[in-house]
């Protein structure tokens, strides 16, 4: 998940050129079912998912990636912090979504998904309830980064809505994550920013 | 009475030049130099309201949490991400237009506080606060749709995070 930070370009101002031939749209978004939800800008009138530039299809394929890490990882998390067993469950839910939403947008944009991998090396070695929270963080703030990079990453207001989904569900599981472990400040002022 | 007929009208092409002058057509243009054709004011950066709003929200932060000591462990993180978003959206801004990067850096970049009425109550200023976090976030993600990649990630990060404000207030 070493995706490119976005940097500011010259024109920032403008709307991106052929912004508009593309209606947003929040199908294919599955959304975790987080009250702090917005849905992503007027989707009224639905959109087909077009193809990737390539660009997109590498911040995407990135986001697959931490997307299927996370689905496997919070396995591990489940082992040891059993009283998180609900938090958990809604989480690795969502993440199960938002892989396969995820897979589904990169085979509609003419992109062969990678299949996820047997195992994963993860960030902490996971011995107790707190080395366990502190993976689900790692797991958030990964994800958190990947749809960054997508959002930073295209044109396409379809996508962009797609992208901020995930990037807002990541935050708030976050914030949870934090907050259930009682790290100070439980949000970050920039999501998916390192 | 002939110098009287010339000065009358001459007192009458003087009138005209100065309501044309006002209202910003004249015949006689190409004549007396004034112009009749000029710039239309620049069209506004969009990051400007999201930037009033930001402002707006962190003094809300700051009369609350001064109006209310106790709720200051939980507003204060709320208050130093939205103090950072708006000297993120003020650098941006200036990034963008160095030429008006007077105006901007004019303002401080994190309010002062008391100057915005705290809620009367600490449960109306988390409802509030709240609130402002809701309207915040919607109003970031109106902006990614149309703006550069670099922007779109940025209000995108922002929204985000507000829609995790709103989840430790909830």
């Amino acid at each position: 998940m070493s995706s490119p930070t976005p940097t500011p370009d010259p024109a920032s101002t403008d709307a991106p050129s052929g912004a508009s031939d593309t209606e947003s749209s929040g199908s294919g978004s599955p959304r975790a079912g987080s009250p702090q939800s917005v849905a992503p800008f007027s989707s009224s009138a639905a959109a087909a998912p077009g193809p990737l530039a390539p660009d997109a299809l590498a911040a995407m394929e990135s986001a697959l990636a931490a997307e299927q890490a996370a689905v496997w990882a919070y396995g591990l998390v489940a082992a040891y912090a059993r009283d998180d067993a609900a938090m958990i469950t809604e989480n690795r839910s969502g993440h199960l979504l938002r892989r396969d939403a995820t897979a589904a947008r990169l085979v509609a944009g003419g992109a062969q998904p990678t299949p996820p991998a047997p195992a994963y090396q993860v960030s902490v070695n996971v011995v107790d309830v707190p080395t366990a929270r502190q993976l689900a963080q790692d797991i958030e703030l990964d994800a958190a980064a990947a749809w960054r990079v997508v959002l930073g990453s295209t044109d396409d207001p379809e996508l962009r809505g797609f992208a901020l989904t995930g990037l807002s569900d990541a935050a708030v599981r976050l914030a949870m994550w934090k907050r259930v472990a009682g790290a100070t400040p439980a949000t970050v002022p920039f999501a998916g920013q390192a | 009475m002939r110098r009287r007929t010339f000065l009358s009208v001459v007192g009458g092409a003087a009138a005209l030049t100065i309501a044309s002058t006002v209202t910003g057509c004249s015949l006689f243009s190409g004549d007396d130099g004034a112009p009749t054709v000029v710039p239309a004011p620049a069209v506004s950066d969009p990051i400007t309201g999201l930037i009033a709003t930001t402002r707006l929200h962190v003094l809300r932060l700051e009369a609350a949490i001064a109006a209310y000591p106790d709720q200051a462990p939980l507003l204060t993180p709320l208050r130093d991400d939205r103090a950072a978003q708006l000297a993120g959206l003020e650098a941006e801004y200036a990034r963008v237009n160095p030429s008006a990067t007077g105006a901007s850096s004019a303002a401080p970049t994190v309010p002062a506080s008391g100057q915005v009425a705290a809620p009367a109550s600490p449960e109306a200023a988390i409802s509030s606060i709240r609130g402002d976090a809701a309207t915040a976030q919607v109003q970031f993600t109106d902006a990614v749709s149309n703006a550069s990649r670099y922007r779109a990630a940025l209000y995108g990060s922002i929204a985000a995070t507000l829609a995790s404000h709103r989840a430790i207030l909830a």
